[in-house]
């Protein structure tokens, strides 16, 4: 019975984490940084931070093998939509996972890739975040519970409130003032 | 390494350090939350359950006390009907 709790607390803290990690990356493009300290400190954070969300979704999806009664196999942690419980909703946690892991090995060997490859896969934690969001709604069993739909609307307004941080405002040059027309 | 980077390091080092220990101390509170409450759930189930089947046992009972006073046969009220009642208080 314990694996069914650690499982589903470590579930809405990697939401969390990889919240955090979205978030801190957008900061990192947007070149924010926390008071005085350097420039880095947000893409050491962004980094650090990944990795410990990493590790709290290896525990979640570990300890969802071990749970017999999610019934999820090897198989459906690789591919999407294999498991036989929530097949959809499971699903898409594999698909969250494999993007997740796809990012991740590709930061690792960054070195070996060049900066087009790394930037576009990179990108897909915009397909990973929100994928994994509809995971916890449709797959987490507390779901309709009132602090998980609360925590979930702030992961939302947290990376919702980032990216539009990002888009561009002012887009061309500032419109001309017209001269007052005259009228007789 | 300029004093600067080398503050910027360890404000990352202490910031990771700080949102693993919160990362961790909230599952923990979490999955003792869950247990607390399937502990609770499990408990109203049981006494829910318990309450069931002294009613349907008290109701047995009674059918059978009924059947056999209309049949006139005095008979006390055989010892498998009061056995469940017993039982299921004793769970």
């Amino acid at each position: 019975m314990t694996d069914w709790y650690v499982m589903r607390a470590t579930g809405v803290v990697s939401l969390i984490l990889l919240t955090l990690v979205t978030v801190l990356g957008i900061a990192t493009v947007n070149r924010w940084r926390p008071g005085r300290a350097p420039r880095f400190v947000t893409l050491g954070l962004h980094r650090s931070l990944s990795l410990l969300a990493v590790v709290f979704v290896a525990i979640h999806v570990v300890t969802a093998l071990f749970d017999p009664y999610a019934g999820v196999t090897v198989l459906s942690v690789l591919v999407p939509f294999a498991a036989h419980w929530k097949a959809l909703w499971v699903g898409l946690g594999t698909v969250s996972l494999d993007l997740v892991a796809a990012i991740i090995v590709s930061s690792l060997l960054r070195r070996h890739l060049s900066l087009r490859v790394w930037r576009g896969i990179h990108l897909l934690s915009y397909v990973s975040w929100p994928v994994a969001v509809v995971h916890t709604l449709g797959a987490g069993t507390d779901a309709s519970a009132t602090w998980l739909l609360a925590t979930t609307i702030l992961c939302i307004a947290a990376v919702a409130f980032a990216a539009l941080s990002r888009l561009p405002l002012r887009r061309g040059p500032a419109p001309r003032r017209l001269a007052p027309q005259v009228t007789m | 390494m300029s004093t600067s980077r080398h503050n910027g390091f360890r404000h990352v080092r202490r910031m990771t350090r700080i949102a693993a220990a919160l990362a961790a101390g909230v599952t923990a509170l979490i999955a003792g939350g869950f247990a607390v409450a399937g502990r609770h759930s499990a408990s109203a189930d049981t006494t829910a359950a318990k309450a069931a089947v002294k009613a349907t046992n008290t109701a047995a009972t009674t059918t059978t006390t009924t059947t056999t006073s209309s049949l006139g046969v005095s008979q006390a009220p055989t010892a498998s009907s009061a056995s469940p009642v017993a039982t299921s208080g004793g769970s």
